[in-house]
């Protein structure tokens, strides 16, 4: 990680002399290599092709930090991207994504500020709320209520989240601290018919997901969580957007820029997304669910915004 | 190893590697499966901690103390478990199921990894760490952590406990298997070899037998050859070289049986003639005694000495005795009956035991014995020998001790008989005792002390001429007889004998030389015309200084030699025919002459007369015996005559008793004949002074 910053810093050390022209040297910064980084990357490339933009790479190994001229705008890619990219300290606009919302508070709220406005904007990952709610509706018509877990970095987003959800009957369970956790499932489950993990790094934790999915497979309650890895492990199904989306989103983000724009737009919520459902979890719970495909046509049919 | 029998090598050799292997082999079994147990023991504790570890990871987590009591009481369930613990992350025990042996202080510390964390003779403890379990999640979501990556979080601990009892039994029934299949093993194995070294070794051990018993002597020993391979062969091997054997053993029984007869019968008999020898005489003598002693008839015992025999080995050498011995023991034995035993028991002594017959029978047999020896000759290349036989006759009767007494008695007869002049038999007594026959090297003293002393008689046997040519003046043969005090008179013949023997025969001749000169002289100094016949032994021909010592005497006395004519044996001159021609030639120089003795008795006789040329012959007995009616002595004795006459020899019947023969010899032209029809035999002093001196 204090490699990828180092490259950074040299490279727009150099840049930060040159006149600003927009849209036309575009850094892109990984917080690794692998992964779903180097599938933004990939992805992102491609999108791009078409455009005039010169793309240089920063965090990747054969990293082409060469490119001599001063990007005019960079992607952070990740959490750490986009830390290191605000640490920086450079007015480069930085275009943040693959990373949640929470995530990206906090780190902007702890390197960016200070920073002028319309130079930092970002694609979360986070769905948005009524799209999760009609992903609920449509994958379990008949379950009415839905259980949350809030923390900290939650607890902010439960009042809109109520309101989106509309239909449906929020009951919530605020967790402080591990110990705690179990309790505070065991409390919730038996009130509602499912849980809905919203993304929270103090709560869906490595070393917690086991203890809370076999928690509730033994209340019998199904899981609807934030991402393929989630689901992968035991969870019943998952709403989220692939690196590859994002990517598609952030190349339509920049090429819709205006020449010569100074500011970068609000922040983005994904626009599209992809389903994943656990059929083994579901003939578990004895649950009879519609095909991912019929799911996202009544998706957007329900008239989630892409 | 040295001691052992060939059965007890084959089970040594079949037994101790196979027992050996059996025994390492079950052991190293039995030792592996004893490790294998406590290695089974160990993978049943590690799996079992191992999985009751993540199992339970949720119930710690959850604080769900009833589910990890169902685990806990699972675990104990297992067999071996004797407890099972689950503790949390403060080393607490939450739940315990069985008898717990492990220390508080292993409970309070978790172990890193499955594994052992204590053990004892009785249970092995096996623990292993409870650890919080990991899920894949999306790295986007994950906090940042600025490089603090999540760890394997130890959420608490399991512990088993095994209760090793079932193990230690478990051990111990595979020892007393792996003990009970060595055993089982070793006791087919040793049936097995048992079988093996006895079909081997029996019939080894039947060729031992069978060789210790060939070994004994049994030599029809044989082995049953049924045994098949190499003990098949050694058996046919053994059976082929018994009968060889036995075979052998047989012929050489055969050999050493005939060797032995053949001994016996040596033993027993005179290799030379074939007749029994003294020993074996002297046994059936002691037998016959005995039989006699019993009760049985009396027999009759003839001790036979030959007569002239010496002169025959001088002469002829050995060869020629060995085969006169051989015939004349033919010949006795042709007289003899089958019951009657003859043996030879010395050079020229004969014994002959005659069976149930004694008196007239037995002299007749001695004197037919005598007859055949007188009558015999020996003829060896161109000489002949007359011999004689000395008898002694003994009777064995009952009152004879012992057989010492015959052969004593009969020895003595026979030496009397000898002495007595020869070829006739004496009858003695075995209980008589009379004087035992002085021993030969008594002789010399006895006849030098005779001519010392005077005690040899000088006799004079006249001659009467029967032809008008013959020789004018007395003539007269001069003889002896030894004359000892309380002693018959010995005989010439006997008394030459001795002297000869004796080497004394010399002195004897000198003796009658000097009588007979002396007389010479006396006769011729009274004119008288005397002629003396001396005989002269061999001995005193082969002398040199015998005719020198006549001529001194003649020289000495100074008388011619005229009246002197030398007698001595046709078979004497035979024998030294050169030593006889230069004493003739000798004498005769002195004007002495020579006279052959018993004269015509060989065949040599006539070719004797042309190279001696004696002056006179006399004639030998057996042509003289039988004039009456025997027309072929008369004829044999007329050409002698005829022959003699013809060379001027005179000759001289002698032992002439019967007047009648001295007519027939007249007759005949025998110029002088002497005997008891002509004189008897005096002391010649006498007829010297009667005769010669008166005439």
């Amino acid at each position: 990680m204090a490699r990828i910053v180092f490259r950074a810093w040299v490279l727009l050390l150099a840049f930060t002399l040159l006149p600003q022209a927009m849209a036309a040297n575009v850094a892109l910064v990984l917080s690794d290599n692998g992964g779903p980084y180097a599938e933004f990357a990939t992805s992102f490339e491609e999108f791009s092709s078409k455009s005039n933009w010169k793309i240089s790479y920063v965090g990747k190994i054969d990293g082409q930090a060469s490119a001599q001229t001063r990007p005019d705008l960079i992607i952070a890619v990740g959490s750490e991207a986009f830390r290191a990219s605000l640490a920086l300290g450079v007015n480069t606009p930085i275009l943040a994504t693959l990373i949640p919302r929470h995530s990206y508070d906090k780190i902007f709220s702890e390197f960016g500020r200070g920073r002028p406005r319309g130079m930092t904007s970002a694609i979360v990952l986070d769905q948005p709320a009524a799209r999760l709610g009609a992903f609920v509706r449509q994958l379990l018509p008949t379950y009415q209520r839905v259980g949350l877990l809030s923390s900290d970095e939650t607890r902010s987003q439960l009042p809109a989240l109520r309101q989106s959800l509309g239909g449906l009957i929020i009951d919530n369970e605020d967790v402080s601290g591990d110990p705690a956790l179990l309790g505070a499932i065991n409390t919730l489950l038996p009130r509602v018919n499912l849980l809905l993990a919203l993304p929270d790094s103090s709560i869906y934790k490595r070393d917690n997901i086991k203890a809370i999915l076999v928690t509730t497979f033994r209340h019998q309650r199904p899981v609807i969580a934030f991402s393929k890895a989630f689901v992968t492990a035991g969870a019943l199904a998952a709403i989220y957007s692939t690196p590859s989306q994002l990517a598609r989103q952030s190349t339509d983000l920049l090429l819709a820029l205006p020449a010569g724009a100074t500011a970068l737009p609000a922040i983005q919520m994904p626009g599209q997304f992809a389903i994943s459902i656990n059929s083994y979890v579901a003939q578990s719970l004895n649950l009879d669910l519609p095909d991912e495909a019929s799911l996202r046509r009544a998706l957007q049919a329900d008239g989630a915004p892409k | 190893m040295k001691h052992l029998n060939i059965r007890q090598r084959l089970l040594l050799i079949t037994l101790l590697p196979s027992a050996l292997m059996a025994i390492v082999l079950v052991t190293f079994f039995t030792m592996s499966g004893l490790r294998t147990l406590e290695s089974d023991l160990n993978a049943h504790g590690h799996a079992l901690v191992r999985y009751l570890a993540p199992i339970s990871e949720y119930g710690i987590i959850s604080g769900q103390i009833e589910s990890l009591h169902v685990l806990a009481q699972t675990s104990v369930q297992e067999p071996g478990v004797k407890a099972a613990i689950i503790v949390n992350q403060r080393g607490r025990a939450v739940a315990v199921s069985g008898r717990v042996s492990l220390g508080s202080e292993h409970l309070r510390r978790p172990p890193q990894q499955a594994g052992v964390v204590a053990e004892n003779e009785n249970w092995i403890a096996f623990g292993a760490p409870v650890m919080r379990s990991l899920s894949e999640a999306d790295a986007l979501y994950e906090p940042i952590t600025s490089g603090v990556e999540s760890r394997n979080e130890v959420i608490g601990a399991v512990f088993v406990e095994f209760d090793k009892g079932e193990l230690a039994q478990r051990q111990r029934a595979l020892v007393l298997r792996g003990l009970a299949i060595v055993g089982i093993g070793l006791l087919l194995l040793a049936m097995q070899a048992i079988a093996i070294a006895d079909s081997a070794a029996h019939p080894v051990r039947r060729l031992v037998l069978a060789v210790r018993s060939m070994s004994n002597g049994q030599f029809d020993t044989r082995v049953n050859a049924d045994s098949s391979g190499e003990f098949g062969i050694l058996e046919r091997g053994f059976n082929e070289m018994a009968g060889h054997i036995e075979d052998v053993h047989a012929s050489m029984q055969e050999r050493i049986e005939e060797a032995t007869a053949m001994l016996a019968f040596q033993a027993r008999h005179d290799a030379l003639t074939g007749l029994l020898n003294r020993r074996e005489f002297e046994q059936r003598l002691e037998r016959a005694l005995l039989n006699v002693q019993a009760g049985g008839e009396e027999c009759s015992v003839l001790f036979i000495d030959l007569d002239r025999f010496k002169p025959v080995n001088d002469t002829c050498g050995h060869l020629a005795g060995d085969e006169l011995l051989r015939q004349i023991s033919q010949l006795f034995q042709g007289r003899l009956r089958e019951e009657d035993t003859l043996a030879r028991v010395g050079g020229d002594e004969f014994c002959i035991l005659l069976d149930n017959c004694t008196g007239p029978r037995a002299r007749q047999v001695a004197e037919d014995i005598c007859g055949l020896a007188a009558a015999y000759r020996f003829i060896w290349q161109d000489k002949v020998f007359a011999i004689g036989a000395s008898i002694g006759l003994s009777t064995v009767n009952r009152n004879v001790r012992n057989i010492n007494d015959i052969l004593a008695a009969g020895d003595a007869a026979c030496y009397r008989a000898k002495e007595s002049g020869r070829n006739q038999f004496i009858e003695q007594l075995p209980n008589a005792q009379p004087e035992r026959r002085q021993e030969a090297n008594g002789w010399s003293e006895r006849i030098s002390g005779a001519l010392a002393d005077g005690r040899v008689l000088i006799e004079a046997m006249p001659l009467r001429a029967l032809q008008p040519d013959a020789m004018t003046g007395h003539l007269v043969e001069i003889g002896a007889r030894l004359s000892e005090p309380g002693q018959p008179s010995i005989s010439l013949s006997a008394l030459i004998d001795a002297a000869e023997r004796n080497d004394l025969a010399p002195t004897v001749d000198r003796y009658f030389i000097d009588q007979a000169i002396k007389a010479l002289v006396r006769a011729e100094k009274h004119g008288k015309e005397l002629h003396c016949l001396v005989p002269i032994s061999l001995a005193s021909i082969c002398q040199r200084d015998t005719a020198s010592y006549i001529a001194q005497q003649l020289a000495l006395f100074n008388v011619g030699g005229r009246g002197l004519c030398l007698l001595f044996s046709e078979e004497e001159s035979a024998r030294k025919s050169t030593q006889v021609l230069e004493f003739s030639r000798s004498i005769r120089s002195v004007g002495c002459r020579i006279a052959l003795d018993d004269f015509g008795g060989g065949l040599s006789s006539f070719s004797h007369l042309r190279a001696i040329a004696p002056d006179c012959v006399k004639l030998s007995r057996s042509l003289t015996r039988d004039l009456n009616g025997n027309r072929a002595s008369t004829a044999l004795l007329r050409a002698v005559q005829e022959i003699t006459s013809d060379l001027d020899i005179y000759t001289l019947a002698d032992g002439v008793d019967d007047p009648a023969g001295l007519q027939q010899l007249s007759e005949i032209g025998i110029t002088y004949a002497e005997g008891l029809a002509v004189a008897p035999s005096e002391p010649f002093q006498v007829w010297f002074e009667g005769v010669v001196m008166r005439s």
